[in-house]
């Protein structure tokens, strides 16, 4: 439990010299030699009052997560109701790699009265999916640094989820576009707010749809009707596979698809729409139950994109096995035509990709890939401008192999989107309603 | 075959080791040159005790309404400056000399434009002081008892006295502005100036007397003076018998009597004058040092550590004198220059010592075992995916631009303008639609010329051009890549690249 340090193997030979001193030549080195064996004792029973007051620390964590507007608050109080203090105790935060600690420090130095609080505070940048903070280590050593403790879990950590928010403006622009385009009508009356015609009325029609003005002119009961809007069920499955989290924190493929399926989410729930999503990664497929209505669907929706998570222990070599997410998600799909959204890079593995989006169309659904070319999502901040052109082309290497897998999906007749990432919301949308029924 | 890997660049520190070792020398050496703030532990009445016989509450008291000066040396007293200024002595332990009362007295006449002086003492160790002053005031040295009239007193030794009988703690009452009653407490008589305090018995049936050093009666009556005022050569002189009535112990306790006197005390000599200072003398009192309470440990025990807070307190002071450079370096390094010393004049014992350290040390570390002592390692924040790898091989260094890059980038060059017009860079139709995104016919004429040609000689169909810089070749490409990537950007509203 307690390690004596190579400082220690010093002062011990300091403190032999001494001793030899005393016997040999000068007696009065004597107390000297006591007392530096007395002290090197004391800093030894100090560390295990030490290590035995971190063993009785009560540790209260909390983090506080909610959307990736508002960044994640990690607090960590110890609380020390023993009556010797953590006088010299240096700490060690694990967090996932992918997350920025924004403010606070992920190591140092803390003391903790004895009767008293240590209150830790990280704050960290809120990226979408869920996360883990891994926990928070101690060492405890004593004053002269001769002895150390091991290592310490004083708290083995905790996983939190970041919902996507969604994005007022990108919404504005679906409504404004679906009703300026006209691509929600569906030239059938039933529900909705847009006029369709007025027709005689009928027993058990609503009093506040008669045209009282019809009813003045020609002594004849007429109901406004609504023209019936268009839904279908929409399944989103997204990767979040290792390179679908690079580029800049915050924006990457994988994030910036999540906040544009929310978007379209919260769009399709206010539609009626049926919807549910699936997260496939290197782990395998996760799915959230089947195309369920309005904010139900939308709720199930955030809840998934809430567990998108990087396979921290997956390497290059790991991909996504898509013929196993076909397994996962064929069993919640309803036997209507459903739109099913595959966010996703194309490469690799084109073919294993190629393969479920011509199974998910057979079975007579409408299939889209939305394929963020991850170049526009990196940048080359922080290299020196030597680099930069050698960087620049092996980037537009990856971009072209991308690019041939978009290709080699549309030879296929696959629905590709591939667009600007402002663009990428409308496009979906536009496919949406063209579509429906 | 071996693989000799490559060693991972060592980390330099920005401030070299022997540059902190040098200034950690130079501190210490300035450290040990200085001297500790004080050489010991305060005791006594002295202003910078903070304990029960200390007067360091009557300081915090003074500094709430005026200045306060403590002056530990003559040097202190340089900076000592104000209207009114007021000496305050409380129960010295060294006598005054009279050489020193004289330059305490006209360096403050000098500094200050009034002078006013406080003798609360019940030896005659700050008469030389009074002298100094020409005042007619002296501090007896005696001591006025308080003797019950019920039994008879022949001779009191004072080491050896009962405390119910005779008592040193007779009643007083010293006049300020009001009369205030308080109790003394080992007080002695003053002589000369204005008598304004008397001490007399608190029952009819006791009497006061006088004894001397040595414990003898010599005189009894029924009030004595303990207290005096005097103007003398301009200077107010104030004077108590008794310096016990300003301690922390009689301040702190429950009896608002002595902090009302100390209050009016002060406020009387200050004439109630923000613009006072209150000089407190500290150079009469002697301080304890560590070599003497380690020495003597009983006396420690016995003087110091009466409560837990005196404990701690002689703890920490005890600690701050010791850890001291000024302790602790020169003794080590004498001891060293001894043992150097030793250890080259004597070849015999250099060695003796030598194997004897050795053996003392192996039986000391026989079952320890020794680890670095490394700091615990920092999470690291880190970018994943591709283009993370792709960075991390560049920064390396190792990466070189190469044909095989340029023939790559033709691909991305094939596949961006396919996406566009459908047909690529090896099509019949590739000069058209060049010629659409740079709108210079003749410029895309030349460039895709260009990249046909080095096409060809990369991918070792052709050898021409004979020498070609591929890292030169690369860069101009990727410039053309990204200016066909934004036209179609802009055609198609699209960001391919």
């Amino acid at each position: 439990m307690i390690n004596p340090t190579h400082r220690f193997s010093a002062y011990m030979a300091v403190t032999a010299l001494v001793i030899a001193v005393a016997v040999f030549i000068e007696p009065g080195a004597l107390p000297i030699a006591a007392t530096l064996l007395a002290l090197e004792i004391a800093m030894y029973f100090h560390l295990w009052l030490s290590i035995g007051a971190v063993n009785r620390l009560e540790v209260e964590a909390s983090i506080d997560a909610l959307t990736d507007r508002e960044p994640v608050v990690v607090r960590i109080r110890l609380v020390n109701r023993g009556l010797y203090p953590v006088l010299l105790a240096e700490y060690s935060l694990g967090y996932e790699p992918i997350l920025r600690l924004e403010k606070g420090c992920k190591a140092g130095i803390l003391t903790v009265p004895s009767r008293g609080v240590a209150e830790l505070v990280f704050v960290f940048g809120a990226r979408v999916g869920m996360h883990r903070i891994d926990g928070l280590t101690l060492v405890v050593r004593d004053f002269l640094g001769l002895f150390k403790s091991q290592p310490l879990v004083v708290w083995k950590g905790s996983s939190f989820r970041v919902i996507p928010s969604t994005e007022a403006t990108v919404l504005k622009r679906l409504y404004l576009y679906t009703r300026s385009s006209g691509l929600v009508r569906s030239r059938r009356p039933g529900e909705g707010i847009e006029f369709y015609d007025v027709r005689d009325y009928r027993p058990g029609d609503e009093l506040r749809r008669v045209v009282w003005r019809i009813y003045a002119t020609r002594q004849k009961l007429a109901v406004w009707e609504a023209e019936r809007e268009s839904y279908q069920a929409i399944v989103y499955v997204i990767n979040s596979s290792r390179d679908m989290w690079t580029g800049v924190p915050k924006a990457t493929p994988v994030e910036h698809s999540a906040r544009v399926i929310a978007s379209i989410a919260r769009y399709a729930a206010s539609r009626g729409y049926l919807q549910t999503a699936a997260v496939v990664n290197e782990y395998g497929t996760v799915v959230f139950g089947g195309p369920v209505y309005g904010r139900q669907g939308l709720s199930r929706v955030l809840e998934a994109l809430a567990n998108v998570s990087l396979c921290t222990l997956c390497t290059e070599e790991d991909q996504v096995n898509w013929s196993a997410a076909l397994i996962s998600i064929l069993p919640v799909l309803p036997r209507e035509r459903a739109f099913i959204f595959i966010f996703t890079k194309t490469t690799p593995n084109t073919e294993r990709l190629l393969d479920l989006v011509i199974k998910l169309s057979s079975l007579g659904h409408r299939v889209y890939v939305v394929a963020p070319i991850t170049v526009t999502y990196d940048v080359s901040h922080g290299l020196p401008q030597k680099f930069i052109d050698v960087y620049r082309a092996r980037q537009l290497e990856v971009a072209a192999e991308e690019l041939r897998g978009i290709e080699l999906l549309r030879k296929a007749g696959v629905r590709v989107i591939a667009v600007s990432p402002q663009l990428v919301a409308q496009r979906i949308v536009q496919a949406l309603e063209l579509t429906s029924a | 075959m071996s693989t000799q890997l490559k060693k991972a660049p060592r980390q330099r520190a920005y401030v070299p080791i022997t540059l902190i070792a040098l200034l950690v020398a130079i501190g210490l050496l300035a450290l040990v040159e200085k001297g500790p703030a004080a050489s010991g532990i305060p005791v006594g009445a002295s202003p910078l005790n903070p304990m029960t016989l200390g007067t360091s509450q009557l300081v915090d008291l003074a500094a709430r309404n005026y200045s306060t000066a403590i002056i530990y040396s003559l040097k202190e007293l340089e900076k000592v400056s104000g209207e009114l200024c007021v000496f305050v002595t409380i129960s010295p332990e060294i006598p005054f000399r009279g050489d020193e009362a004289e330059i305490i007295i006209s360096l403050l006449k000098r500094r200050c434009s009034k002078l006013k002086v406080l003798v609360a003492d019940e030896s005659p160790y700050s008469n030389p002081l009074l002298q100094v002053l020409n005042s007619s005031i002296r501090v007896n040295g005696n001591r006025v008892l308080e003797v019950s009239t019920a039994a008879p007193v022949i001779a009191v030794n004072e080491s050896a006295y009962n405390y119910s009988l005779p008592s040193p703690y007779p009643l007083a009452e010293i006049m300020i502005r009001s009369s205030h009653a308080i109790v003394l407490d080992k007080a002695s008589t003053v002589s000369g100036g204005l008598p304004i305090g008397y001490a007399y018995p608190r029952s009819e049936s006791a009497i006061l007397c006088l004894a001397n050093p040595s414990g003898e009666i010599y005189e009894c009556g029924t009030a004595f003076v303990v207290a005096s005022k005097e103007v003398a050569s301009g200077v107010d002189v104030f004077a108590i018998g008794d310096g016990s009535v300003l301690l922390n112990q009689v301040l702190s306790s429950n009896k608002s009597e002595y902090m009302a006197f100390a209050r009016e005390l002060l406020s009387y000599l200050c004439e109630g004058n923000p613009r006072c200072t209150v000089v407190f003398d500290a150079m009469h009192y002697t301080s304890l040092s560590p070599a003497i309470l380690l020495s003597n440990p009983a006396y420690s025990l016995q003087e110091l550590v009466r409560d837990p807070t005196t404990f701690i307190y002689v703890v920490l002071s005890l600690l701050a004198v010791l850890l001291h450079p000024s302790v602790w370096l020169p003794p080590l390094v004498q001891l060293l220059s001894s043992l150097l010393t030793t250890i080259l004049t004597g070849f015999a014992s250099a060695i003796l010592i030598f194997f004897f350290t050795l053996v003392i040390h192996k039986i000391l570390m026989r079952n320890a075992r020794t680890f670095h002592d490394l700091r615990l390692s920092e999470q690291a924040e880190e970018e994943v995916g591709v283009f993370a790898e792709i960075k991390k091989s560049v920064i390396s260094g190792k990466v070189r631009l190469s044909k095989q890059d340029f023939a790559i980038l033709c691909q991305t060059l094939d596949a961006l303008l396919v996406l566009y017009s459908g047909s690529g860079l090896w099509s019949e139709r590739s000069l058209d639609t060049l010629a659409e995104l740079l709108g210079d016919r003749r410029r895309a004429y030349k460039k895709l010329q260009w990249v046909l040609k080095l096409h060809r000689k990369a991918i070792g169909k052709s050898r021409l051009p004979l020498l070609v810089f591929w890292g030169r070749a690369v860069k101009k490409l990727v410039s053309l890549i990204d200016e066909v990537g934004e036209r179609v950007s802009e055609r198609m509203g699209v960001n391919l690249i």
